[in-house]
C-alpha cells in the first residue's frame, strides 16, 4: 500500500507542476525599417563640400599664362570625406574653365583650361582615377567599383594639370574676375 | 493566490446498482469497475481497487473540484487509510483578451529619422509576474556582407513598463536590442520563467498602461549603414512569478 500512495503522491505532485509552465505566454512584435541608397559628406552629414583656391596672378612677366599653377593648386590638397550607403557608387568629374567674361582679340585668351583628376580610395576594386579637361563635355558618371572606404580618413581627392592656354603664345586679357569650378558629383549609383 | 485542502478517504466502492459485473460471480462487494468476482483473486484486487480509489480521489482533489463530491465508500471487512491531501492553486497569469504585445512597425529612413513606439499590452496576471523579450537579430538587420567601415546593423533600445492594479507599483527597465539576443546581458532578456525577466510585484489584471517600446535616435555610429531594408522580431514572454 505504501508504494500505492506514492505513486499517489507523486501523481499529485506532476499535476501541481503544470499551471507554472502553462502560464507561459509569448506576443511577438515586428520591426522594419530602411536606409535609403544615399551619400554623404562627412562629418557634417551634408551633400555639398566647397572649396577654393585663389591663384594671384595668372600671367607671366610676359603676359602669357605663368608656369605653376598645377602646383599651386596642388599643394592646396583638396580631399574630402564621402561615404555612401550603396556597394557601387558613381563619380563624375566637370571641369570649367578658369575665364573671364573679357573679351579676346585674336593672339589674346580670356580662358585657362586645364584637367581635373579625381583619385578615390576604395574597400575594393578601384575604377579610377576620373578626370574630365575643361575643354571637353562633362565626364559622365563613372561606377567606382566597390565602396567609399570608410576608415576615418579623407577617400576624394582632387587635383588638376595641364592649365593652358588656347596657344601658348596668347596673352591674358587683363581681367579680375577669371574663375573657374571642378564640380565632382558622387552618387549612389545602381 | 493559492489555496487548499484535505480529505479523509476510507473504505472500497460499493457495487452500484445496475452496474455489469465480469466473471463467473455475482457474489457481492468488489467494485463493479474492477471486474473481478472469483474468490481467490477477491482480495488482491480489491486492495488494489482500494489503492486506485484513493490515488483518483487525491488527483480529484487537487484539480480543485469540491470535497463534497468525493465519495465515502464502505466496506465491512476494510481497512481504513487516511490520505492528507494539500494542494497548491497556482493564480493565472497571461496577457488579457486583446492585450498581447503584437504588432509590426516600420519606420523608413530611420537612420535620419531615428524612431519611438509603444507596443500596448494588458497584463492578466493575479500575483507578481515577470516579462522577458528576445530578439532574434540583436538589432534591426539588413542582409548581405559589408566590407569594415560599414554595418548592416542598426542599434535600437527596448524599454518594459510594467503597472499593477493599484497604478503605483510599476517595473520599468531598457535595455540595447543588441543585449537581447537569447543568451545576453539584458536584466530581462528572455524567456521568461519565475526567475527571469522583469519582475512587476503586484497582481496586474486589465490594467491599462503597460507598455513595450522600441526606439533610436538618428544613427551617429561610426561605421555607415549599409542601404537596405531593416528587420528584427521581438518575441515577449511572460510567466507568474510567484
Amino acid at each position: 500500500m505504501k508504494k500505492i500512495i506514492l505513486s499517489a503522491l507523486v501523481a499529485g505532485a506532476a499535476i501541481y507542476a503544470v499551471p507554472a509552465s502553462a502560464q507561459d505566454v509569448t506576443g511577438t512584435v515586428n520591426l522594419s525599417g530602411s536606409v535609403a541608397p544615399k551619400c554623404l559628406v562627412v562629418p557634417s552629414n551634408g551633400d555639398t563640400y566647397t572649396d577654393s583656391i585663389n591663384f594671384g596672378e595668372l600671367a607671366g612677366p610676359d603676359g602669357t599664362l605663368r608656369s605653376g599653377l598645377d602646383t599651386d593648386f596642388n599643394a592646396k590638397a583638396f580631399a574630402f570625406r564621402v561615404v555612401c550607403t550603396t556597394p557601387d557608387p558613381t563619380v563624375s568629374v566637370d571641369a570649367d574653365p578658369l575665364a573671364t567674361t573679357t573679351a579676346a582679340d585674336t593672339g589674346y585668351d580670356n580662358s585657362i583650361d586645364y584637367t581635373a583628376t579625381v583619385t578615390v580610395t576604395t574597400t575594393g576594386t578601384n575604377a579610377g582615377p576620373f578626370a574630365n579637361a575643361s575643354d571637353t563635355p562633362a565626364g559622365t558618371a563613372t561606377a567606382i567599383g566597390s565602396r567609399l572606404a570608410n576608415n576615418g580618413g579623407n577617400n576624394v581627392a582632387i587635383s588638376a594639370s595641364n592649365f593652358h592656354t588656347n596657344n601658348p603664345t596668347d596673352l591674358l586679357v587683363a581681367a579680375n574676375d577669371y574663375a573657374g569650378k571642378i564640380t565632382v558629383v558622387i552618387a549612389p549609383g545602381a | 493566490m493559492v489555496s487548499g485542502h484535505s480529505t479523509m478517504l476510507s473504505g472500497a466502492h460499493a457495487r452500484s446498482a445496475g452496474a455489469k459485473v465480469i466473471g463467473e460471480s455475482s457474489m457481492t462487494a468488489a467494485p463493479t469497475w474492477c471486474g473481478v468476482n472469483s474468490w481467490r483473486n477477491r482480495l488482491h484486487f480489491r486492495r488494489i481497487c482500494r489503492a486506485v480509489l484513493a490515488a483518483a480521489a487525491i488527483i480529484y482533489g487537487i484539480v480543485g473540484v469540491s470535497v463534497a463530491e468525493a465519495q465515502t465508500i464502505y466496506n465491512p471487512d476494510s481497512t481504513t487509510l487516511q490520505v492528507q491531501v494539500a494542494a497548491s492553486v497556482g493564480g493565472r497569469c497571461g496577457f488579457a483578451d486583446g492585450g498581447v504585445p503584437t504588432g509590426t512597425f516600420n519606420q523608413a529612413d530611420f537612420d535620419q529619422t531615428g524612431f519611438s513606439h509603444d507596443f500596448i499590452f494588458t497584463l492578466d496576471c493575479t500575483g507578481p509576474s515577470r516579462m522577458a523579450v528576445v530578439s532574434s537579430n540583436g538589432g534591426l538587420k539588413t542582409a548581405g556582407t559589408v566590407p569594415t567601415g560599414y554595418t548592416t546593423t542598426a542599434p535600437y533600445d527596448v524599454a518594459l513598463h510594467l503597472v499593477a492594479n493599484d497604478g503605483v507599483t510599476t517595473a520599468d527597465a531598457s535595455c540595447a536590442a543588441a543585449t537581447l539576443a537569447s543568451g545576453s546581458s539584458c536584466s530581462f532578456v528572455g524567456p521568461a520563467s519565475t526567475s527571469q525577466g522583469l519582475r512587476l510585484t503586484a497582481p496586474s489584471t486589465d490594467k491599462v498602461g503597460s507598455y513595450l517600446r522600441v526606439s533610436a535616435p538618428a544613427y551617429a555610429g561610426s561605421d555607415q549603414l549599409a542601404a537596405g531594408t531593416y528587420v528584427d522580431t521581438l518575441t515577449v514572454t511572460l510567466s507568474a512569478a510567484p
